[in-house]
């Protein structure tokens, strides 16, 4: 019994001893990886001071033409949407973000199933593990899930998933990924086999700890003019999933511009790659409507 | 308990410990504690449903007592088996049975709907009433003598490693165990049990949860990726059951070996199977030979005509389309398995009489009659599978794959599935060569060790759900 007590703590300094090394490595690969999925992390997490930010999954990736609101709201922007990404990892970015600057616009692309549907939250925060040390993430992190702070001593966890990748793009870098000022159209026409006939979007059930950090995010903007956004979805939208957020942002005086059932986008091939994204031709269109929309509104 | 979570990493060698910390002579306190263990362990999912075992481990306990004490036992066998179904085939089969009834009541004009069931399934209900059951026909057909000890039975039939997805143990190997047919500390067996727990979860949660990820985001919308796509996910699917199930049974199978117990093997490189026959002796071996000893035997076997023992095959692979779920999706699963079966049975093709070439041949062939049968097992519906299988044979699709959209998990995946594929391939045709984590030499070994539990920490996918036969 001891011989066996005393080789599994031998084996476990050994694994320590690893992890450490792997720490080392893993550090100086996710701070010097600039291409990238990894490089445009660091840009938000490190650089970003664009006057306009966008926040929000793939479809504020594909839908926010940046060049296009650079030039008509005549200031500098940047899109920080993220595939996967909801609330949760905007607030955190936007946390990442404020310890250096002020934006003046934030925009908050809306999507029920990210923003406001029941769901595990953790899988937001991956993204954030290399910005663990930052002030106010650990919080973050220990608010969905309690074993985190256990879970983050270990390298070999924080870089879990993704040290291969970064290596990959720290040897052989891949500037395409970083998108026009972080957009990143979609330049293929519909494709008619990823829209699911008569698909009924259901009623999510309400995550309050994703409206919890709906919350957070609006008080962590300060003073910078918030825009939560619906862009347009060729299925078209139920408002009943739409509710928990308009009703935040009415009481917070928050603008909610909505696009999901708008006539001129609703299973209109022309403007989407898919079910869920604009192509090209519609993220111009639909920016072009939410620049309209947001000069009126701030002539109000 | 489930074995790949933190909760897991946490509380097992405390437990582990505080086992060891009882002196040998003290074998019952031990197994108090195991009960202990087991039962809060348990009731960690949902307090009500440690009744219900309860409830099956008293009713078989006495039961068998009843059956050995009388001269005609049948009467109290056969009350023993329908208490015991009762709880499994209610809140298993309830909404199933209410389901299928009234739809064949309304197609004959009468509408009447009795409200259905939104209760979870206890946990490792189906195991824990297939390892009483089994217990009470072994007492029954005086296979075993009955067990007197109810805290011994009681440990029996809720030993934690096993209770949420088997292997299923038969009580002649499980109670002598219990009873004191173990050592206080086998360090030989705790390193073994150790080097299983560890690969284990190597094979669930780098193999099979990884590869979830890709098979969930095509089959669960299949009708917006192409045909080829979708054999793809259907043969990742096919790999996914496999690294978790059997992932699963070897992690089980190692935290028994730590406390000083041998557990049922589960699992034997079911893909290098020649035969459906030959699978089905490598694939969930505790659940197969459960079907075997009390549901084919019974029946007659094959010590009967052949039409007879191809009727006795198809009903077993039917009993075990239904003990896998209150699905049609299931019972078809099963009934192609049957059949697949019956149809070598019937062309003489259980055995392989070629050489390596034709082995290699009829492997393959078996894998893809396994895969296609999983394709039931995996869609929801009967209709989801046939869309599938549809779209699977619709060749005006483009002849696209959805993998390579994916460029960082998929290398990941790749690594994953090679691994697994060299660790069978060595143990199944070279088992004495090519040895790593049974090396002579200590630094291969060690090496072999942390090579695998870092792939685990760097490549596994934490936080997946539940392994898929805890659904069962």
């Amino acid at each position: 019994m001891k011989k066996f007590i005393l080789k599994v703590c031998l084996f476990l300094a050994v694994l320590f001893i690893i992890d450490r090394i792997v720490g080392i490595i893993g550090n100086y690969v996710a701070c010097n990886v600039h291409t990238g999925v990894y490089g445009r992390d660091n840009y938000i997490g490190n650089e970003a001071t664009e006057d306009i930010l966008v926040f929000g999954s793939s479809r504020a990736v594909h839908h926010y033409n940046a060049p296009m609101l650079s030039d008509s709201l005549g200031m500098t922007c940047y899109n920080c949407g993220d595939d996967g990404c909801g609330i949760v990892l905007s607030y955190g970015r936007l946390l990442l973000n404020k310890e250096r600057h002020s934006p003046k616009i934030i925009i908050q692309d809306v999507f029920p199933p990210n923003d406001v549907a029941m769901g595990d939250n953790s899988r937001y925060i991956g993204f954030l593990k290399s910005f663990y040390h930052r002030e106010g993430i650990a919080e973050m992190f220990e608010s969905i899930d309690k074993t985190q702070k256990y879970k983050m001593i270990s390298n070999l966890y924080k870089y879990n998933g993704k040290l291969h990748h970064m290596f990959f793009v720290y040897l052989f870098p891949r500037p395409s990924e970083e998108g026009l000022q972080g957009f990143r159209p979609s330049n293929s026409a519909m494709d008619t086999m990823k829209v699911v006939k008569n698909y009924q979007e259901p009623v999510y059930e309400v995550d309050s700890q994703k409206l919890e950090y709906v919350n957070k995010f609006i008080d962590c903007a300060g003073n910078a003019k918030v825009y939560f956004v619906v862009s347009p979805i060729w299925y078209g939208m139920n408002p009943q999933n739409l509710k928990p957020i308009k009703d935040i942002c009415k009481k917070r005086n928050v603008s909610f511009l909505d696009f999901s059932n708008d006539a001129k986008y609703v299973h209109n091939n022309q403007y989407f790659h898919d079910g869920a994204h604009l192509n090209a031709d519609g993220a111009d269109e639909f920016t072009k409507d939410l620049i309209k929309k947001i000069r009126e509104d701030s002539k109000k | 308990m489930i074995f790949n979570s933190f909760n897991f990493i946490v509380i097992y060698p405390l437990l582990f410990l505080l086992y060891y910390v009882i002196p040998e002579r003290y074998l019952k306190v031990r197994n108090l504690y195991l009960l202990i263990v087991s039962y809060a362990l348990y009731i960690s999912w949902k307090p009500i449903y440690s009744l219900i075992l309860l409830g099956v481990t008293i009713v078989t306990f006495y039961s068998a007592k009843l059956i050995a004490r009388n001269t005609s036992p049948r009467k109290y066998m056969l009350l023993g088996v329908v208490l015991s179904l009762l709880p499994l085939l209610f809140f298993k089969y309830f909404n199933f049975i209410n389901q299928t009834l009234t739809s064949v009541l309304s197609n004959v004009g009468f509408q009447c709907q009795l409200t259905g069931l939104n209760w979870a399934i206890p946990v490792g209900i189906s195991f824990f009433t297939f390892q009483a059951l089994g217990y009470l026909w072994d007492v029954y057909y005086k296979r075993i003598p009955v067990e007197n000890d109810f805290l011994s039975y009681c440990l029996f039939l809720s030993f934690f490693p096993s209770i949420l997805s088997g292997p299923i143990n038969k009580a002649s190997l499980l109670l002598p165990q219990i009873k004191g047919l173990r050592k206080h500390f086998d360090y030989s067996k705790a390193v073994e049990g150790l080097k299983m727990l560890l690969w284990g979860m190597f094979m669930k949660v780098v193999v099979a949860d990884r590869v979830a990820l890709r098979v969930d985001s095509i089959l669960d919308s299949y009708m917006n990726y192409s045909g080829a796509s979708c054999f793809m996910a259907s043969v990742f699917y096919t790999i996914q059951i496999y690294a978790d199930f059997a992932g699963y049974s070897l992690m089980a199978i190692g935290v028994g070996k730590t406390l000083g117990f041998e557990l049922t093997e589960n699992f034997h490189r079911p893909y290098f199977a020649w035969s459906v026959t030959d699978f089905w002796r490598r694939w969930h071996i505790s659940l197969s030979t459960w079907l075997k000893d009390y549901v084919y035997i019974p029946l007659g076997g094959s010590r009967c005509s052949k039409a007879r023992n191809y009727w006795n095959i198809f009903i077993t692979f039917l009993v075990s389309g239904i003990w896998h779920g209150a699905n049609w999706t299931f019972i078809v699963w099963g009934i192609l398995h049957g059949l697949f079966q019956i149809i070598e049975k019937m062309l003489g093709e259980q055995k392989c009489r070629y050489g390596w070439f034709g082995k290699s041949i009829k492997i393959m062939i078996t894998f893809m009659l396994v895969n296609f049968a999983w394709i039931f097992f995996r869609m929801p519906t009967l209709s989801d599978a046939w869309g599938v299988i549809e779209r699977m044979f619709d060749f005006s699709l483009p002849m696209t794959f959805a993998l390579t959209e994916d460029i960082v998990s998929l290398p990941i995946i790749f690594f994953g599935i090679i691994l697994l594929f060299l660790k069978d391939l060595r143990d199944e045709f070279f088992p004495k060569k090519f040895l790593l984590m049974n090396n002579k030499f200590v630094i291969v070994r060690w090496t072999t060790y942390m090579f695998v539990i870092v792939s685990i920490m760097l490549f596994g996918l934490f936080g997946a759900d539940q392994f898929i036969y805890a659904n069962f």
